[in-house]
Protein backbone atom coordinates (compact mmCIF):
# COMPACT_ATOMS: atom_id res chain seq x y z
CA UNK A 1 0.00 0.00 0.00
CA UNK A 2 1.08 3.21 -0.88
CA UNK A 3 1.76 5.68 2.03
CA UNK A 4 0.54 9.32 2.60
CA UNK A 5 3.48 11.49 1.99
CA UNK A 6 3.84 15.52 3.63
CA UNK A 7 4.67 18.46 1.65
CA UNK A 8 4.94 22.24 3.42
CA UNK A 9 4.24 25.32 1.77
CA UNK A 10 7.04 27.71 2.02
CA UNK A 11 4.48 30.30 3.57
CA UNK A 12 3.96 27.65 6.42
CA UNK A 13 7.67 27.30 6.64
CA UNK A 14 8.33 30.68 7.48
CA UNK A 15 5.26 31.07 9.99
CA UNK A 16 6.00 27.63 11.65
CA UNK A 17 9.66 29.38 12.57
CA UNK A 18 8.17 32.60 13.98
CA UNK A 19 5.23 30.14 16.14
CA UNK A 20 7.45 27.75 17.14
CA UNK A 21 9.78 30.55 18.75
CA UNK A 22 6.56 31.65 20.79
CA UNK A 23 4.31 28.87 21.43
CA UNK A 24 6.64 25.47 21.60
CA UNK A 25 3.87 23.18 23.32
CA UNK A 26 1.76 24.35 20.93
CA UNK A 27 3.21 23.69 18.26
CA UNK A 28 4.52 20.27 19.53
CA UNK A 29 1.06 19.23 20.51
CA UNK A 30 -0.20 20.27 17.29
CA UNK A 31 2.85 18.17 15.46
CA UNK A 32 2.22 15.26 17.68
CA UNK A 33 -1.82 15.61 16.67
CA UNK A 34 -0.74 15.87 12.79
CA UNK A 35 1.60 12.23 13.68
CA UNK A 36 -1.73 10.55 14.34
CA UNK A 37 -3.64 11.83 11.91
CA UNK A 38 -1.12 10.52 9.49
CA UNK A 39 -1.00 7.53 11.32
CA UNK A 40 -4.93 6.83 10.71
CA UNK A 41 -4.67 8.00 7.51
CA UNK A 42 -2.09 5.47 6.81
CA UNK A 43 -4.18 2.71 8.02
CA UNK A 44 -6.61 3.51 5.28
CA UNK A 45 -9.22 5.33 6.93
CA UNK A 46 -10.70 8.51 4.13
CA UNK A 47 -10.18 11.84 5.53
CA UNK A 48 -13.41 12.33 5.32
CA UNK A 49 -14.46 9.91 7.97
CA UNK A 50 -11.83 10.75 10.56
CA UNK A 51 -13.39 12.97 13.01
CA UNK A 52 -11.56 13.60 16.19
CA UNK A 53 -11.51 16.41 18.86
CA UNK A 54 -8.92 17.89 17.80
CA UNK A 55 -9.26 18.09 13.78
CA UNK A 56 -11.83 21.15 12.67
CA UNK A 57 -13.13 20.34 9.16
CA UNK A 58 -12.68 23.67 7.43
CA UNK A 59 -14.51 24.97 3.91
CA UNK A 60 -12.72 23.21 0.78
CA UNK A 61 -11.81 20.36 2.83
CA UNK A 62 -9.42 22.50 4.47
CA UNK A 63 -8.76 20.69 8.28
CA UNK A 64 -7.62 22.74 11.53
CA UNK A 65 -5.55 20.38 13.84
CA UNK A 66 -5.40 21.96 16.92
CA UNK A 67 -3.31 21.40 20.30
CA UNK A 68 -5.36 19.39 22.41
CA UNK A 69 -3.38 16.70 24.39
CA UNK A 70 0.09 18.51 24.60
CA UNK A 71 0.49 19.57 28.26
CA UNK A 72 0.12 22.75 30.07
CA UNK A 73 -2.56 25.50 30.12
CA UNK A 74 -2.13 26.06 25.93
CA UNK A 75 -3.26 28.60 24.01
CA UNK A 76 -6.18 27.80 20.52
CA UNK A 77 -4.21 27.22 17.99
CA UNK A 78 -4.52 26.00 14.47
CA UNK A 79 -2.51 23.91 12.08
CA UNK A 80 -3.90 24.05 8.64
CA UNK A 81 -3.76 21.21 6.36
CA UNK A 82 -5.23 19.52 2.90
CA UNK A 83 -5.60 16.26 2.48
CA UNK A 84 -5.24 15.23 -0.95
CA UNK A 85 -6.95 12.17 -1.93
CA UNK A 86 -5.71 11.31 -5.22
CA UNK A 87 -2.05 11.93 -4.86
CA UNK A 88 -2.05 10.90 -1.11
CA UNK A 89 -0.57 13.95 0.27
CA UNK A 90 -1.27 15.67 2.93
CA UNK A 91 -0.28 19.81 2.50
CA UNK A 92 0.85 21.49 5.26
CA UNK A 93 -0.28 25.26 4.54
CA UNK A 94 -0.80 27.57 7.40
CA UNK A 95 -0.18 27.70 11.90
CA UNK A 96 -1.30 30.55 13.64
CA UNK A 97 -3.34 31.36 16.67
CA UNK A 98 -6.96 31.37 16.81
CA UNK A 99 -6.99 35.95 15.77
CA UNK A 100 -5.60 34.76 12.57
CA UNK A 101 -8.13 32.56 11.69
CA UNK A 102 -9.17 34.00 9.12
CA UNK A 103 -6.74 35.31 6.99
CA UNK A 104 -5.01 31.67 7.42
CA UNK A 105 -7.79 30.11 5.95
CA UNK A 106 -7.99 32.17 3.33
CA UNK A 107 -4.40 31.81 2.56
CA UNK A 108 -5.16 28.13 2.41
CA UNK A 109 -8.25 28.51 0.26
CA UNK A 110 -5.73 30.09 -2.00
CA UNK A 111 -3.32 27.34 -1.91
CA UNK A 112 -5.47 24.55 -2.51
CA UNK A 113 -7.26 26.65 -5.61
CA UNK A 114 -4.67 25.23 -8.01
CA UNK A 115 -4.81 21.76 -6.59
CA UNK A 116 -8.44 21.35 -7.16
CA UNK A 117 -8.26 22.20 -10.25
CA UNK A 118 -5.61 19.25 -11.02
CA UNK A 119 -7.51 17.40 -8.94
CA UNK A 120 -11.14 18.39 -11.27
CA UNK A 121 -9.04 17.35 -14.38
CA UNK A 122 -7.40 14.19 -13.39
CA UNK A 123 -10.82 13.43 -12.31
CA UNK A 124 -11.95 13.94 -15.95
CA UNK A 125 -9.35 12.26 -17.65
CA UNK A 126 -9.68 9.24 -15.54
CA UNK B 1 0.43 33.02 -6.34
CA UNK B 2 3.01 31.64 -4.10
CA UNK B 3 5.91 29.12 -5.44
CA UNK B 4 5.27 25.40 -4.05
CA UNK B 5 7.78 23.83 -2.13
CA UNK B 6 7.69 20.36 -4.17
CA UNK B 7 9.63 17.83 -1.47
CA UNK B 8 7.72 15.55 0.29
CA UNK B 9 8.58 13.98 2.91
CA UNK B 10 7.58 10.36 4.70
CA UNK B 11 6.59 11.78 8.31
CA UNK B 12 6.34 15.05 10.78
CA UNK B 13 9.84 14.34 12.11
CA UNK B 14 11.19 14.30 8.78
CA UNK B 15 9.67 17.70 8.25
CA UNK B 16 9.97 19.28 11.13
CA UNK B 17 14.15 18.56 11.59
CA UNK B 18 14.61 20.30 8.03
CA UNK B 19 12.72 23.53 9.21
CA UNK B 20 13.47 23.82 13.02
CA UNK B 21 16.98 24.52 14.47
CA UNK B 22 15.87 23.85 17.52
CA UNK B 23 17.49 20.50 18.78
CA UNK B 24 15.53 20.58 22.20
CA UNK B 25 12.37 21.33 20.24
CA UNK B 26 13.12 18.12 17.90
CA UNK B 27 14.20 15.78 20.27
CA UNK B 28 10.87 16.69 22.50
CA UNK B 29 8.94 15.83 19.45
CA UNK B 30 10.68 13.08 18.45
CA UNK B 31 10.34 11.70 22.08
CA UNK B 32 6.42 12.63 21.97
CA UNK B 33 5.87 10.53 18.75
CA UNK B 34 7.88 7.92 19.59
CA UNK B 35 6.53 7.38 23.09
CA UNK B 36 2.83 7.22 21.95
CA UNK B 37 2.75 4.89 19.45
CA UNK B 38 -0.12 2.15 20.81
CA UNK B 39 -1.84 5.52 21.76
CA UNK B 40 -2.08 6.40 17.54
CA UNK B 41 -2.84 2.70 16.92
CA UNK B 42 -5.92 2.81 19.86
CA UNK B 43 -6.70 6.56 17.79
CA UNK B 44 -6.77 4.52 14.43
CA UNK B 45 -8.41 1.64 15.00
CA UNK B 46 -11.87 3.71 16.61
CA UNK B 47 -11.58 5.75 13.87
CA UNK B 48 -11.80 2.42 11.36
CA UNK B 49 -15.02 1.63 13.15
CA UNK B 50 -16.14 4.42 12.55
CA UNK B 51 -16.74 5.26 16.41
CA UNK B 52 -16.56 8.53 18.03
CA UNK B 53 -14.69 8.64 21.80
CA UNK B 54 -18.64 8.99 22.79
CA UNK B 55 -20.11 5.93 21.36
CA UNK B 56 -16.44 4.16 22.61
CA UNK B 57 -17.17 5.49 26.25
CA UNK B 58 -20.89 3.69 26.53
CA UNK B 59 -18.91 0.32 25.12
CA UNK B 60 -16.52 0.39 27.72
CA UNK B 61 -18.17 2.32 30.25
CA UNK B 62 -15.32 4.81 30.47
CA UNK B 63 -16.13 8.28 30.47
CA UNK B 64 -15.25 10.52 27.12
CA UNK B 65 -12.78 12.28 28.86
CA UNK B 66 -10.82 8.91 29.98
CA UNK B 67 -10.80 7.81 26.14
CA UNK B 68 -9.37 10.97 25.21
CA UNK B 69 -6.84 10.40 28.22
CA UNK B 70 -5.85 6.90 26.26
CA UNK B 71 -6.17 8.52 23.51
CA UNK B 72 -3.17 11.05 24.50
CA UNK B 73 -1.15 9.06 27.14
CA UNK B 74 2.20 7.98 26.90
CA UNK B 75 2.54 4.36 26.27
CA UNK B 76 4.73 3.99 29.38
CA UNK B 77 2.05 5.40 31.16
CA UNK B 78 -0.96 2.61 30.18
CA UNK B 79 -2.22 -0.23 31.81
CA UNK B 80 -3.04 -3.76 30.57
CA UNK B 81 -6.57 -3.33 31.74
CA UNK B 82 -7.30 0.15 30.01
CA UNK B 83 -5.95 -0.82 26.99
CA UNK B 84 -7.60 -4.88 27.17
CA UNK B 85 -11.35 -2.69 28.04
CA UNK B 86 -10.77 -0.36 25.00
CA UNK B 87 -9.51 -3.27 22.43
CA UNK B 88 -12.16 -5.77 23.47
CA UNK B 89 -14.65 -2.70 23.08
CA UNK B 90 -13.68 -2.63 19.89
CA UNK B 91 -13.68 -6.67 19.22
CA UNK B 92 -9.63 -6.85 19.30
CA UNK B 93 -7.25 -8.83 21.26
CA UNK B 94 -4.34 -7.31 22.89
CA UNK B 95 -0.95 -9.38 22.11
CA UNK B 96 2.16 -9.05 23.93
CA UNK B 97 5.28 -10.33 22.65
CA UNK B 98 8.80 -10.22 24.85
CA UNK B 99 12.17 -10.24 23.11
CA UNK B 100 15.75 -9.90 24.04
CA UNK B 101 16.91 -6.77 23.72
CA UNK B 102 19.81 -7.60 21.96
CA UNK B 103 17.42 -9.01 18.69
CA UNK B 104 18.02 -7.29 15.50
CA UNK B 105 15.79 -6.95 12.94
CA UNK B 106 17.60 -9.63 10.88
CA UNK B 107 16.11 -12.02 14.07
CA UNK B 108 12.73 -10.54 14.02
CA UNK B 109 12.69 -11.23 10.03
CA UNK B 110 13.65 -14.96 10.52
CA UNK B 111 11.45 -15.27 13.88
CA UNK B 112 8.23 -14.52 12.00
CA UNK B 113 9.46 -16.74 8.46
CA UNK B 114 9.76 -19.58 11.25
CA UNK B 115 6.09 -18.65 12.57
CA UNK B 116 4.70 -18.78 9.45
CA UNK B 117 5.91 -22.36 8.72
CA UNK B 118 4.48 -23.26 12.02
CA UNK B 119 0.85 -21.42 11.37
CA UNK B 120 0.98 -23.26 8.00
CA UNK B 121 2.08 -26.84 9.79
CA UNK B 122 -1.04 -25.53 11.73
CA UNK B 123 -3.55 -24.89 9.21
CA UNK B 124 -2.94 -28.18 7.63
CA UNK B 125 -3.07 -29.88 10.40
CA UNK B 126 -5.99 -28.57 11.26
CA UNK B 127 -7.42 -29.65 7.99
CA UNK B 128 -6.33 -33.51 8.21
CA UNK B 129 -9.25 -35.73 7.57
CA UNK B 130 -11.50 -33.12 5.71
CA UNK B 131 -11.52 -33.05 1.93
CA UNK B 132 -12.83 -29.39 1.21
CA UNK B 133 -10.88 -28.09 3.81
CA UNK B 134 -7.62 -29.95 2.56
CA UNK B 135 -8.01 -28.22 -0.42
CA UNK B 136 -8.81 -25.05 0.53
CA UNK B 137 -5.23 -24.75 2.99
CA UNK B 138 -3.67 -26.22 -0.20
CA UNK B 139 -4.95 -23.07 -2.32
CA UNK B 140 -4.28 -20.57 0.27
CA UNK B 141 -0.71 -22.09 0.71
CA UNK B 142 -0.18 -21.90 -2.55
CA UNK B 143 -1.60 -18.04 -2.95
CA UNK B 144 0.18 -17.12 0.19
CA UNK B 145 3.08 -18.33 -1.32
CA UNK B 146 2.97 -16.53 -4.34
CA UNK B 147 2.23 -13.22 -2.17
CA UNK B 148 5.22 -13.44 0.09
CA UNK B 149 7.52 -14.01 -3.09
CA UNK B 150 6.11 -11.45 -4.57
CA UNK B 151 6.65 -9.18 -1.71
CA UNK B 152 10.23 -10.05 -0.82
CA UNK B 153 10.93 -10.05 -4.43
CA UNK B 154 9.86 -6.01 -4.24
CA UNK B 155 12.08 -5.65 -0.99
CA UNK B 156 14.70 -7.60 -3.17
CA UNK B 157 14.60 -4.88 -5.63
CA UNK B 158 14.27 -1.82 -3.11
CA UNK B 159 17.57 -2.71 -1.53
CA UNK B 160 20.90 -0.57 -3.44
CA UNK B 161 24.02 -2.63 -4.01
CA UNK B 162 27.14 -0.72 -3.70
CA UNK B 163 28.70 -0.82 -6.79
CA UNK B 164 32.23 -1.74 -6.72
CA UNK B 165 34.20 1.61 -7.53
CA UNK B 166 36.81 0.61 -9.96
CA UNK B 167 39.84 3.02 -10.97
CA UNK B 168 41.21 3.81 -14.39
CA UNK B 169 44.56 1.58 -12.65
CA UNK B 170 45.03 -0.87 -10.24
CA UNK B 171 48.31 -1.96 -8.29
CA UNK B 172 48.17 -5.82 -6.92
CA UNK B 173 51.49 -7.57 -5.26
CA UNK B 174 54.16 -8.33 -7.68
CA UNK B 175 54.31 -12.05 -9.01
CA UNK B 176 57.20 -13.17 -7.55
CA UNK B 177 57.99 -16.35 -9.65
CA UNK B 178 60.55 -17.93 -6.67
CA UNK B 179 57.55 -16.60 -4.35
CA UNK B 180 54.88 -18.97 -6.12
CA UNK B 181 57.03 -21.82 -7.30
CA UNK B 182 58.61 -22.31 -3.32
CA UNK B 183 54.56 -21.92 -2.09
CA UNK B 184 53.63 -24.46 -4.40
CA UNK B 185 56.23 -26.31 -3.48
CA UNK B 186 55.62 -25.77 -0.19
CA UNK B 187 52.11 -26.67 -0.47
CA UNK B 188 53.05 -30.00 -2.05
CA UNK B 189 55.34 -30.94 0.72
CA UNK B 190 52.92 -30.57 3.36
CA UNK B 191 50.21 -32.42 0.97
CA UNK B 192 53.00 -35.42 0.80
CA UNK B 193 53.55 -34.97 5.17
CA UNK B 194 49.81 -35.02 5.37
CA UNK B 195 49.03 -38.12 3.18
CA UNK B 196 51.71 -39.87 4.63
Amino acid sequence: MIEWKIQKSSYFEARFKRFQKNHPGEAQAMLNNLDTYLTALNEGINPVNLTAGFIHHEPDGIKGIDQKGGKGKLKQSRLYIYPDVSTKTVYVISVGDKTDQKSDIKECRNYIEPLKKKEKENGKTS
Amino acid sequence: MEKQVKKKYNNVLEMITEISNDNDFNKSLEKEIKGKQIAKALFSMRCKRGLTQAQLAEKTNFSQGKISKIEHSFDTDLTIKDLSTYCTALNMQVEIGFSDMRTTLVDRVKYHYFELENLLDEMRNLSKGDKTIEEGVRKFTAEAFVNISFGLLKCFHKVHFKEEKKGHIRVSNPIDFEDSVGNSKKENNYKLVSHL
